[in-house]
This record gives structure tokens, sequence and C-alpha cells, in this order.
């Protein structure tokens, strides 16, 4: 075995948010730089759960238990089964870069630019929402599937009355649904994203029934079909006025909720270019403010917003910080009250000061060097909860109709 | 090279290699927590846990099995007075973990390495060592920490042989009642891996233990370099400047609070950065805390990368960058050098975008202040940290003597306390009713027999010229009196009825390669024989039939597991109702058989 170097998570769980925050990291828009990360986290695990912001296509939900299949049927040592499962992986990024015979922009294969060097493989992003969707069966890590998988294999080999077929005793070996659809030959030398009729049955079915009650299990049983590409945001989607009552009201808050902290942001990055002494980055973003404020009254965000429902639909999903709470709460009431914050003392100090309070003396309003890294704009992407991930989803989904 | 997608667990760092097991293991730290001592055995045991919830969310029966079967094999070496309170407070299984720990001091300086040096064996007896060099403790802190696995290879370019010395060295810095149990294992530990043999990671080539606290100390830092980059939470100007001297391009990644104390002045030749406070979640559970205290997230590496010339030399371990760390403490590190393309500071800082260098996560810092801003509170907590060292050296006592209405009371004694320093409560850390420390006599609790433990809590709280600092610490007091069997105690507490004790039945019959799949055969029988373990009925199944015999036949150290618990059982007093019935008199039959095999 050979000697490693890393940095130390202590479980699955740590590790699955450390590479979630470095990933919303690459992109500065993403960044989560008033600390609303868990409100909107709770919202998108109501509406689509297992999504992930590590996710690209849908169909890595099959090359994953194709490799897996294949890695756990060598019944190999574990440590081997993970270099063979890796290889594989990197096999995988060369086969999808061959089938879209190099037009890799925007496809979503993941590790396209790092190749055989990328640090963290599709299986790291897509494992805890296989065993969400009930594609594999057994509760543990990666690693302790493929051991699971070796110590059951051979405890039937061992086992004289398991090749007794009427002995009923053997145990799957596998841990992967015994449904799964078979795998595309030659997968690994040429690969798409696009789903074949069966496979897309396969996944809505699978996905719907394991995530019962939430909005992608809704249109994984009702709607694939309706394009999306243009679909901004969940709550613009066509058919929403079909979705259960429980669902709309979630999505609802969502939408609000999403529009209004947006100011936020955006009076953070107007006080770091006010800060910088940059005038015209400042004018263009009380520009942005004004135009915020015409679409909340155009949205009418705050008209019938029961912000109690709000909360404690909240309070049913996540632990929310009480700081959290604090200033989220000021905030809604200061735009409610008067939405004129770009020049509101009492907003931007709010802002300033839960800056202060999650980062302390690094924030880049009371850091000099901190300010100077900063590139201009910064967490101004706004929420969508993780609807982009879904909307590629659907598409592929939608896109193998012509199929079928 | 430690990019921060290159991400090890902890769990899989401890696991044996295949087909193997642990034969021994010594951990040595700075602060405990009593908990990661009930979860690191299920590593050992092949088990998978998620640690979110400590040890309440893991099935106590799997807890069980993997304690019993290994927390003999394990001993730790912890600072005493830096066992701090577990999170989760008690634990039933705590009685099982007592004799692995042992609290040490040294006359001047810390206890500080984080190391663990583990041997497994095979079937036949072979051996195969692996040696881990951490920054962190043995706690649950999720900060930025960096794990170093050396697995023992047959050619390897290094030996471990300082490593040896200290582990040699540990049972005398014991500062309890040295019971000498556990001495055997550690020096037959220290003679074994003194001559296993270490290769370091690729693309290093070379690679050095560096163990501090043992005259000489070791000069870990190269004197000149192209350019440096040195991780550390802590910093001492002393340290600072003589580590910089012959490089001008250098680069110091710490805390703000640690840069905000040392000023700009002594951080002019330098290039400053933090942690991208983005990279803390906001939404982590426990940031409750105020951001200014010490967090448990947050940087808590330490490692130095030196450019020179085509070369590069990196140097990891427990080793902060201060005074106390390279002359005084007890700590461990180690020098690895390889090609300065792949290990040195810009392969460290530089990435594509999908796969980000470490320089990705950084912010650049500017201290305000120029000479610095001393931070009083830290004084304080170290007057307190040092008043616990005494206090944990002062050999607490607990004696013991058990009532007839299942409670028992417990007086602690110290062999002279050392003077009082501010305001300190002390607990046994399973329950919640405090008693002054300065009240001597008073150190008393009458308590469920079951919530006796040798673990005392003590929290001090220090005021003066108003600022406060506040610590509390977990004593390992000496049990006397009406101790008891607590192990036997526990194991009926966590075994509640006939179900649970087949199902601990399997896994002490099971091959622990199996172990995993043990527990899955365990939920398979149980779902068979269609019994929900709420009915006294049950009938007996193939699953357990068959390993029982084969015990008797093959596998000595399972029908010993087996009988000892047994005998455990028949000891209890409602042991005949746990007992299902078949199984009474199948064992009977099965240890005459035993007998006259053994004859």
């Amino acid at each position: 075995m050979t000697s490693t170097i890393g940095w130390l998570d202590t479980d699955e769980t740590h590790r699955r948010k450390s590479l979630e925050i470095i990933d919303l990291f690459k992109d500065q828009g993403t960044v989560d730089e008033i600390g609303i990360g868990a409100i909107r986290d709770a919202i998108a695990d109501v509406l689509f759960p297992f999504t992930s912001v590590l996710h690209t296509r849908v169909k890595y939900a099959l090359f994953i238990p194709w490799i897996m299949r294949d890695v756990g049927a060598h019944g190999r040592p574990v440590d081997k089964a993970m270099s063979d499962l890796r290889w594989m992986e990197v096999r995988l990024i060369e086969s999808l870069v061959s089938g879209y015979e190099g037009e890799t922009t925007g496809v979503g294969i993941i590790g396209s630019q790092a190749r055989s060097k990328v640090k963290r493989l599709p299986s790291a992003a897509y494992w805890r929402s296989l065993g969400g969707w009930d594609l594999t069966r057994w509760d543990t890590s990666l690693e302790g599937h493929l051991r699971r998988s070796r110590a059951v294999g051979r405890m039937n080999l061992d086992d004289p009355t398991s090749e007794d077929p009427g002995s009923g005793r053997k145990t799957d070996v596998t841990g992967l649904d015994p449904s799964l659809v078979p795998a595309d030959p030659g997968f690994l030398d040429r690969a798409t994203f696009d789903l074949t009729c069966e496979q897309r049955d396969y996944l809505t079915e699978r996905i719907g029934e394991s995530t019962e009650g939430s909005l992608l299990s809704w249109f994984c049983f009702n709607d694939t079909t309706t394009s999306v590409d243009d679909v901004a945001w969940a709550w613009d989607h066509p058919a929403i006025e079909h979705v259960p009552a429980e669902l709309q009201t979630w999505l609802d808050h969502g939408r609000r909720f999403s529009l209004a902290i947006h100011g936020a942001a955006l009076v953070y990055n107007l006080l770091l270019s006010e800060k910088s002494k940059d005038d015209d980055l400042a004018d263009s973003y009380r520009g942005e403010i004004r135009a915020w404020r015409d679409e909340l009254q155009r949205e009418r965000t705050f008209s019938g917003w029961d912000r109690d429902e709000f909360w404690q639909l909240l309070s049913t999903r996540n632990r929310i910080q009480p700081r959290t709470r604090t200033f989220v709460g000021m905030w809604l009431n200061l735009v409610d009250a008067d939405d004129d914050v770009a020049d509101s003392a009492h907003a931007r100090d709010l802002v300033a000061h839960r800056e202060q309070s999650i980062k302390g003396s690094r924030s880049r309003l009371s850091n000099p060097a901190a300010l100077d890294a900063w590139q201009g704009r910064s967490g101004l992407v706004e929420l969508e909860y993780r609807w982009s991930v879904v909307r590629r989803m659907l598409t592929d989904f939608k896109n193998a109709e012509a199929a079928c | 090279m430690l990019a921060p997608e290159t991400r090890t667990l902890l769990s899989d760092s401890l696991r044996p290699p295949e087909g193997m097991t642990l034969d021994v293991a010594v951990a040595t730290t700075y602060s405990l927590d009593l908990t990661t001592l009930l979860l690191a055995p299920l590593s050992f045991a092949l088990f998978d846990y998620e640690s979110d919830d400590g040890a309440d969310s893991v099935n106590p029966l799997l807890l069980l099995e993997s304690i019993s079967r290994y927390s003999d094999k394990v001993t730790v070496f912890a600072q005493a007075g830096a066992i701090s309170v577990p999170s989760g407070s008690h634990h039933r299984l705590f009685p099982f973990i007592e004799g692995s720990i042992v609290e040490v001091g040294i006359e001047s300086g810390l206890f500080h390495p984080k190391v663990w040096v583990l041997r497994f064996a095979d079937a036949v007896g072979r051996h195969q060592h692996r040696i881990l060099v951490l920054s962190r403790n043995l706690t649950f802190d999720t900060s930025w920490d960096t794990v170093l696995r050396l697995d023992e290879t047959v050619d390897g370019p290094a030996d471990a042989g300082s490593v040896a010395d200290l582990i040699e060295r540990l049972p005398d810095l014991d500062v309890g009642r040295d019971d000498g149990t556990r001495r055997d294992d550690v020096f037959s530990l220290a003679a074994s891996v003194r001559v296993a043999r270490f290769a370091p990671p690729a693309p290093f080539t070379s690679l050095q233990f560096l163990v501090f606290g043992s005259a000489p100390s070791p000069r870990p830092f190269p004197e000149n370099s192209d350019r440096l980059l040195a991780i550390t939470p802590f910093v001492g100007k002393a340290a600072l400047v003589d580590l910089g001297r012959g490089t001008t391009t250098k680069m110091l990644v710490s805390r703000d609070r640690t840069l905000d104390e040392l000023g700009s002045k002594a951080l002019a030749e330098w290039s400053v950065h933090v942690l991208d406070p983005n990279t803390e979640s906001s939404t982590d559970e426990d940031e409750d805390a105020a951001v200014a205290e010490v967090p448990s997230r947050g940087l808590h590496a330490k490692t130095y990368v030196f450019d020179q010339g085509s070369s590069a030399t990196v140097v990891t371990g427990s080793v902060n960058l201060t005074a106390a760390a390279l002359n005084k403490n007890i700590e461990v590190a180690v020098s690895m050098t390889g090609p300065r393309s792949s290990c040195g500071v810009a392969a460290m800082l530089d990435g594509p975008r999908d796969a980000p260098g470490f320089g990705a996560i950084l912010s650049p810092y500017t201290v305000e202040s120029i000479d610095g801003e001393l931070d009083g509170t830290a004084q304080l907590e170290w007057e307190i940290e040092a008043f616990h060292q005494l206090l944990a050296m002062a050999r607490p006592s607990l004696l013991i003597q058990t009532n007839d209405d299942q409670t028992a009371d417990m007086k602690a004694t110290f062999d002279g306390l050392p003077p009082l320093v501010g305001e300190s409560s002390i607990r046994p850390i399973s329950v919640k009713t405090v008693v002054d420390l300065d009240d001597a006599a008073g150190l008393t609790w009458q308590i469920a027999q079951v919530n006796v433990t040798p673990f005392l809590a003590v929290e001090t709280t220090l005021t003066r010229n108003g600022l406060t600092a506040r610590r509390s610490c977990v004593l390992k007091a000496h049990l006397t009196g009406d101790v008891g069997d607590r192990k036997r105690d526990a194991l009926r507490s966590v075994l509640n009825n006939r179900d649970d004790v087949i199902r601990y039945l399997l896994f002490l019959l099971g091959d622990p390669r199996y172990a995993d799949a043990g527990m899955h055969a365990a939920d398979l029988a149980r779902q068979d024989s269609g019994n929900d373990g709420s009915n006294g009925a049950f009938t007996m199944n193939l699953a357990l039939l068959e390993p029982l015999i084969r015990a008797v036949g093959r596998d000595g150290d399972a029908f010993t597991r087996v009988a000892a618990l047994m005998e455990h059982l028949r000891q209890l007093p409602d042991g005949e109702e746990l007992m299902p019935p078949e199984l009474q008199e199948l064992w009977d039959v099965l240890w005459l058989v035993h007998q006259e095999r053994v004859r």
C-alpha cells in the first residue's frame, strides 16, 4: 500500500460538505457572502432531495453504478478496487470527451480539464445521491460498499448451502438496485449523456419513488416532456399550478426569499465598491439596486407573504442559527417598510455587521488586503435552489422522449 | 500536492489492510475527546460510521463488538489536563475504554505529538506497520488539518528509530498510577516498528522522522531557500525570524488572531494570508461560538514548504512555529524531499479550475496594528491550563461505596491539591450536579450505580482586570472501594433482550474479515426468523447454529469470546431472561465438547 498525504475529514458528511463549499468557491458568484446557506439548503432539499451543486448530468447516476458493478464483480481487495474505480472513472472522462468529439464546453463532463489529474471524481459527487435515490441499497460510504461487496461475495463462496438454488440464502453481492438497467456496450470507450427510453423510464421511476413528496418526484411522475430550456426559475415552470399545494407553498416562499435577500448581496457589493473608492462601480451597483427595487414592486414580493409561515416551515427542516434568523428577519422588515436600502444607514449597517459577525477580522470591510483581492463582484448569483441542476436533468429526460 | 480536494478520512486511515487485523496500536495526542475512543475501534472492526451525532447514532451492538475486541489493543497517551469534556457526556460503554487512556506530562513544555503507530497481523502471524502523522488531536474538530499516512514498505528509505524511542519512553511519562498492564504491548510495538522501513508518498523521494522533546532537538527547517510557504495557526516572533532568515520570498498562512498579535512590523517581509472565511460553512451547526473564540474549524495544519533549486522540502506534523514547539514540547513531524515541480510552493498553491490548489482558498490579510495586540485572555487561559495539568498530576482518587438501592456514594480526593486558580467546579461526567473544588470535604456525590465513572469534569473560570477566561477538562481518577465489574454492567445496559444477545453472538462468532457482512447476515437472520425481539419465543436459526458449532471445532478465539459473554450473562441477576433456553442447552453441550477436545 502506498503512503498518502491529504486534508483530514472526520467522516463522509464532513467530506461532502467540504467538497461542496470548495465547489461553490470556484465561482465568485455562488459564494455565500452573507451567510444564508442554511436557508438556501433547507428549501433546496425539500424541493429537490439528493441533488447537489456538484452534479452536472443525470446519466452519471447510471455510469457510476455500472462502473461499481464491474469493479465489485472482480472482488479485488479494497485498495485495489478503489484504484480500479479511479482508473475506470478517468477512462469515463476520456470516453465522454470522445463522445462529444472534443467539444466539451458546457457539456458537464466532470474532470474534463484536469483529466487524469482530477482530484474529485464523479463517484464522490454522486455517491450520496445514489443512496438517496435507491440506486444503491447499502447505507455505507463508497469504500465501505466495495468492502461489503467483497466480504459478502466471499461469504457466499464459503457457504456450501449457497450453491443450492432452493436455499435462497445467497446474499446480494452487488449492493446495487437489482433492476438496474444494463450498461451501454462500450460506454468506457465512447459515451455521451444521451439517455435511451428505457434508461429515462428507469431513472424517473427510481428517483420519483425515492423522493416522493418532493417537487423532483412530481416532475418525474408527471412531467418530463415540457421544454425547460428557457425556464430560469423553478417557480416559472409551465406546469407549476398543477403541483400539490404544499410544494407550491415552498416554491412561493423560495421565490420571495430569493429576490428579497438579493438586495442584501447588492448592498454588500455597493459597500465594497465605496470602500474601494471606485465611484463608477458604486454607481453601477446603485443602478442595480434601483432595478431590484422595481422588480420587488412588480413581483409584489412582500404583498401577501406570510413570513411567520416561512420561518415555521424552515424550522421543520434545518436548524437555522439565531443570528442568521435575526439578520434575515431584520433585513426583510427593513425592505418591507422602505426599500430604499442603498442609502438607508440602517440597511447598510445591518449588512456590514453581518459580514463582520461571520468573518470577523477577515471580513473585506475591515481588512484592506482582503478588500484589495476582491474582484469587483461577489455572491450575486440569485438563489435558485439547484433548479439549474434539475433543469438539466429534466432536459435530459425530455430529449430521451424522441427515442421512445 | 495538498490540493483542497485531496481529502482523507481518519477511519480509512485506521482500517487494517486486507486480510489483517489490528495487533497493537499506540496513539499520542495533546487533547482527547473520549468519544473518539468509542468510535476508532469501529474502523479496526471494519465498520463504517458517521460521527455527526457522536457515538449515540451508532448501533450500540456495533460499538460493543468493536470495543470488546480492540480496546485492549489500543493505548492512547494524552496530555494530562487536556482530556476534553465529551460532547455527548457519559456513554454507557466508557468502562471499556478507560484502560486505554494514559495521562502523561513532561516537566517543561507540553505533550503535543499527534501520531498513531499501528501494527497489524494476519492469520499466520505476519506483521505490517503503519504510522499516521497528523496535525489534529484525537477530537472531532472539523478544522483544516493534514494527515500523512505511511505504510511499511520492504525497501523504504527511512527507518522509524526516533519514533520507536519516543514510544518506549511513553510509559515513564505517565502521571497517574501506572498499573503496567500496557507496558508489554507498548515495548513490543516500539521494538518491532524500530526495524520497519517506510517510504514517503509519491512524488517525494526521501523521508525523515523528526521527534522533538528529547535532547538534542532536531533542526527541522533548511537554513536557506528560494521560496518558502509556512502554514501554521500559531506563530512566535523569534521563531518567525529564524524561519525566514535565509529566504527573501516568503508567505505565511495563519489565523487572523495570531497575525493581529504579531503586528505588521514583525510581518513586514512576509506575504500574509488567511483561509478565506467563505471556506467555513455558515451552515455548520456548531457555529454558535463567536468567531473570536478559538474555532474548532479554521486553520490548524502545520506544514512548511521550502523550494531549493530543483528540489523542495516539506515538513508536516504537530509543530507550530513557536519557541515552545521547537525547543520544549514533545512533537512529531516528518520531513520529506521531492522535485520542486510537484512538491514545491507553486505546486501547492496553483492548480487548474477544476482541481484548484491551496492558494484558491486563501485570502490576503492586512494586520492593522504595527507592534501587535496582545490577547489578554490568552494569558488567563494559559494559567488555567497549567492549573488543570497540576490537578491531573495530583493523582485524583474516587472512593466508591455501593448502597442497596442501586445507588453509590463517590468521594473524590487528591494527593495534595495545587494552589487554586480562579473558581472551579467539579463533577463526575455522568451527572450534572457540580461541587465547588475548594470544598475539599464536600467532593461527594450520590449517584446511580450505573453512572459510576473515573472521569471527573472540572470547569474553571478566571477573571482579572475585566477579562474572563474559562476552560474545562476531564481528569481520570483512580477508582477504589466497591468498584464491581463495570464492564459487565455496561454490557448489560446494551443487551436489552434476547434478540440483542443473538445479534451480539453472531458478531462474536463472525470472522472479522466479514464483520460488515456479519451485520448484514444478522439482519437477514432476524428477518428470516420473523422475530422482532419483543416476544419471548425465539426459534434457533441456522445462521447462529453453524457458526457456534464451527467455533468449537476450529475457531478457538471466537469460542473464548462467546464463553466470556455467557459467563457475564450468567452472573447477571436477570441473565436467564436474556438467554434463549435453546441457546443455553446448546451451549452446555458445546462446552462439554470443547472440554473434551482441549483435554
